[in-house]
């Protein structure tokens, strides 16, 4: 598993969505299969239905995430304003807004 | 929903059959490499083939699971307990399995809580449907409550009863919440450390930690983590179990609560998230940890870890939630497959189905042909007049008032007229009377007379009370219930039932010539007396429920099998748990067994008895229901080497519901031997063998019952006919001949190698020249042999020989005249070249006999039987 290198310049969407995919590469890594094409996954892909990661695999993106683009992007403390349905529901591009938004000037 | 399952010896053979135009409608095959995709569209098989070129296992996303060669993995059962959302999918599985939806409603804890464990109920049944079977259970949370019943450590009866009667809701802490915490227990520790009050309650996975405490430090804890970027979550319902809190509101739920019900040895282990171990097979023990699982945290992380290190890879899910996902967290990098039998979303049919082949995957072997089979519905019984009404609101009391008609006209009619009717005996109008047999045969004996199903006394009183009940009213009691014969099941037989009313409350019940009592009617069931505590000299008995049927102190089958546990005897009681049976009449049956416990205890050489009578049973209640776990405290009255009698007491929950006065057995004459023959006919004999070979038996059965008693151990069908044939007066040595000489046949048998042998499998006949013939019965096959027998006084002699030779034996009481008289007489009897002893045979008189015996070929005839 690479280590991810702390980013100081504003990401673009598109480079947001790149760290997201290597992100959840490494979580879905430790399901034991290394097999999802990362260009598979797309602002449409689904957290849970296509990912097949559950609220639990959050807490290993949040912590990622965190440790890319730094404390204050807080995964915790925005799932905290979200429904379990909407968490449960969670569409990769809504990660990246919330990336975007906490990151951008 | 489709599942694609495709099996092969090898992942290339497998890419092989996926890469085939027919793959989605090929043959399941075989082989370890496995795989399973759920709706197998373009995409998904796409994705098949690159996870299978992989070469590694593949265990549930997007709908696909893949196990290049699996060991078969040993299954667990996990029961989820409450969590924030529940929207369980299983109308349909309910339908699949011919059982009623359970109601999901979540308004209260309590009922949030037993909504919970019914699905979980649901879904192994569901599972056990298909072949799934655990090699261990628990739960999370009330969930392990669930694992319990599940487990067999609780009958579910009792489960149920103990629900209905308790309030979970008065369990709960005002004011305490529950956050879920995304970080490991070690990271929530620090966080409580400063804040009086939280307390950690659930650690559930290496990432997932619960804490409870009041709302306000936890609010805080949350807010503090949060900042830190801990995914939290506050939990929607508050109770405070699993922490020290909820102490002060457990005594109700000691008392009358799960740590109340009878535990029952588990059917599978059942494990506690507590301990993270099995539950202790010690009751006491077990039930103190009921206890601590309300007050300690729930240590979920640490149960599936243990789990997985006894082997057991396959962890399914049992009911909606997040628990699979808690341990998939827990196991990270370790080989598992966690996987839910129900989710929230989608049909919950599906959702089996994609359990049964993900379990099947990770080398599983579910039987699918379940799905297919067709659904047994009990068709709704239609009421043509409830009918009516609802279609005619004018007509609403139309079937009230006709049942009151019926009612009222049934009434006159019973006090006018002495009922009759007729019940129908027999093994097949009574399938359980094939487990109250009196006679133990070799399996599959084809010839049911054989066996003896017996009609059971407390079955003849379940019959009259119902033959006895009008409208309105409830067999509160029978008095004076006398049995004067055996009502035996075969072959088939019809008794006449008359009633007759005494008053307007007592109504004369007699069931042909075999018995009679009075039955006492009333509207209502009158409470019952306080239960007795136990009797003080108390201590616990030798034979435990198990060693009460397996080493058959008690004749019953499994259908009348209902002491689970035995608790205690005193020089005049005895204590039991039964676990009410199916049968009618078998838990007051049961209550006699009690007695048979008692006796096994002190009079285990002299413990055959059987009801002869009963003065006095109040019911305080309608019977328990079967399975249900009932408590029978049973108090000797007179005992002597007759008769014995006892009063009883059946108790559920606390209140007692059955009381019975002047409970009568009559006591059967036995021996040790006898004893053996009673409980182990197919190894034990009646007859003692001498050295030089002959075998003898005296007459120990001084009463007509304890004769017919043991013939019936000895004889079959054709041979009771013969008996039969015998004059009165010489019965009694015919038939001690007849056990000698099936006892030294078997003896012979048994020399020369052959295993257990019934007595009633070997025919002994009278032969054309004198001899007795010896045949293997209904197929055994027996080596040709003859038989010799002599009997006089009460005392039988048997000698066996090869079939060619002409073995004799003859015997003659030690008189006045002394020995050497007696053994002349016997001499003279069958030849000068017989050998001769004198022995004294144990009989009613303990008299001496001198026995002459030879095996030698010559002509003379030896004396006839």
């Amino acid at each position: 598993m690479s280590t991810i290198q702390p980013q100081t310049m504003a990401p673009t969407r598109d480079a947001v969505l790149d760290d997201l995919r290597g992100m959840l590469a490494m979580v879905l890594d430790q399901y034991g299969a290394d097999v999802v094409e990362l260009s598979e996954i797309t602002e449409d892909t689904l957290f849970h239905d296509d990912l097949g990661l559950e609220s639990i695999d959050l807490v290993a993106v949040g912590a990622l995430l965190a440790e890319r683009y730094g404390e204050h992007v807080n995964l915790a403390a925005h799932l905290a304003e979200l429904d379990l349905d909407e968490v449960i529901g969670m569409r990769i591009g809504l990660l990246v807004d919330f990336v975007v938004a906490r990151t951008g000037h | 929903m489709t599942v694609l399952r495709l099996a092969a010896a090898t992942p290339d053979a497998l890419l092989d059959r996926l890469d085939r135009e027919d793959a989605r409608t090929a043959p399941v095959g075989a082989g370890p490499t496995r795989i399973a995709v759920a709706d197998p569209t373009d995409d998904r098989l796409a994705l098949a083939r690159r996870v299978v070129a992989g070469r590694k296992a593949w265990r549930g996303r997007r709908d696909l699971w893949f196990a290049p060669d699996p060991v078969p993995g040993p299954v667990a059962f996990l029961f989820p307990g409450l969590e924030a959302d529940f929207a369980p999918q299983v109308d349909d599985v309910a339908a699949w399995l011919g059982q009623a939806a359970p109601d999901l409603d979540t308004s209260t804890l309590g009922r949030h809580g037993a909504a919970v464990i019914a699905v979980g109920r649901l879904l192994d049944a569901a599972l056990r449907k298909l072949r799934i079977t655990p090699v261990a259970v628990a739960g999370h949370s009330v969930g392990e409550w669930t694992a319990m019943i599940t487990g067999g450590l609780f009958a579910p009866a009792d489960f149920e009863a103990m629900l209905a009667a308790t309030d979970l809701d008065a369990l709960r802490v005002p004011g305490v919440e529950f956050a879920v915490l995304g970080c490991p227990v070690e990271r929530a520790r620090e966080a409580i450390a400063p804040v009086p009050d939280v307390v950690v309650s659930h650690e559930n996975s290496t990432n997932q930690t619960v804490v409870c405490g009041p709302a306000e430090p936890v609010g805080d804890v949350v807010a503090l983590l949060r900042a830190k970027n801990v995914i939290c979550q506050v939990m929607p319902f508050r109770s405070g179990f699993h922490t020290p809190m909820l102490a002060p509101y457990l005594d109700q739920f000691r008392r009358t609560g799960v740590p109340s019900l009878p535990l029952h040895p588990p059917s599978v282990p059942v494990w506690s998230a507590t301990t993270a171990r099995p539950f202790p097979g010690d009751p006491a023990a077990a039930r103190e940890l009921c206890i601590r699982h309300l007050v300690e945290p729930v240590r979920f992380r640490q149960l599936v870890t243990a789990l997985r290190a006894t082997g057991i890879r396959s962890f399914v899910q049992m009911g909606s939630g997040q628990l699979a996902s808690l341990v998939s967290d827990t196991l990270r990098g370790v080989d598992h497959l966690a996987v839910a039998a129900n989710s929230d979303r989608g049909p919950g049919m599906a959702q089996l189905r994609r359990a049964a082949a993900a379990l099947w995957v990770d080398g599983a072997d579910p039987d699918f042909t379940a799905f297919d089979a067709p659904v047994e519905v009990a068709a709704p019984v239609r009421d043509p007049l409830a009918d009516a009404a609802a279609r005619h609101p004018a007509l609403a009391e139309l079937p009230l008032l006709m049942r009151e008609i019926e009612e009222a006209v049934q009434a006159v009619l019973a006090a006018a007229d002495p009922g009759a009717g007729t019940v129908s005996v027999s093994t097949t109008d009574m399938p359980w009377l094939a487990d109250h047999c009196f006679v133990r045969q070799r399996p599959g004996w084809p010839d049911e007379t054989d066996l003896r199903p017996v009609v059971p006394a407390t079955t003849i009183l379940h019959h009259m009370a119902e033959a006895a009940v009008r409208p309105g009213t409830v067999a509160v009691g029978v008095d004076d219930l006398r049995l004067h014969r055996w009502l035996v099941a075969a072959p088939a037989t019809e008794v006449r039932v008359e009633t007759r009313a005494l008053g307007p409350d007592r109504v004369a019940v007699r069931l042909g010539e075999y018995a009679e009592g009075t039955v006492l009617l009333a509207p209502a069931y009158p409470a019952g007396p306080a239960p007795w505590t136990p009797s003080p000299d108390e201590h616990p008995p030798a034979i435990t429920a198990e060693r009460l049927y397996f080493e058959r102190w008690m004749f019953h089958g499994p259908r009348y099998r209902g002491v689970s546990r035995t608790i205690g005897v005193g020089a005049a009681s005895a204590r039991a748990e039964i676990t009410v049976p199916e049968a009618p009449g078998a838990l007051l049956d049961n209550v006699g067994q009690v007695i048979g416990v008692w006796l096994a205890e002190w009079h285990p050489a002299r413990s055959i008895a059987f009801p002869s009578g009963l003065r006095r049973v109040r019911f305080h209640g309608p019977q328990p229901a079967p399975g249900t776990t009932v408590a029978c405290d049973l108090r000797i009255t007179s005992a002597d080497e007759r008769r014995l009698t006892a009063d009883a007491q059946v108790v559920v929950g606390g209140r007692t519901v059955i009381t019975v006065e002047g409970w009568t057995d009559l006591r059967f004459d036995s021996d040790a031997q006898t004893s053996a023959i009673h409980r182990f006919p197919e190894t034990s004999t009646l007859s003692t063998r001498h050295d030089a070979g002959w075998w003898h038996t005296a007459d120990r059965w001084p009463t007509l019952a304890s004769r017919e008693f043991f013939l019936r151990k000895y004889l079959a069908a054709a041979e009771r006919a013969d008996y039969d044939r015998v004059p009165p007066r010489e019965r009694r040595d015919w038939l001690v001949g007849r056990f000698a000489a099936k006892d030294a046949v078997r003896g012979a048998l048994w020399d020369r190698g052959f295993g257990p042998l019934f007595p009633a499998e070997i025919r002994i006949s009278d032969g054309a020249d004198g001899l007795l013939g010896v045949e293997g019965a209904h197929g055994l096959v027996i080596p040709p042999l003859t038989v010799a027998v002599a009997a006089e006084g009460g005392v039988g002699v048997a000698l066996v020989a090869e079939a060619e030779d002409r073995p004799a034996v003859a015997l003659a009481r030690v008189g006045p005249d002394g020995r050497a008289a007696a053994v002349a007489k016997a001499v003279a009897a069958i030849g000068p070249n017989s050998d001769t002893e004198v022995v004294p045979v144990d009989g009613p008189d303990r008299h001496e006999y001198a026995v002459a015996w030879t095996r030698a070929r010559h002509t003379q005839r030896e004396t006839a039987p």
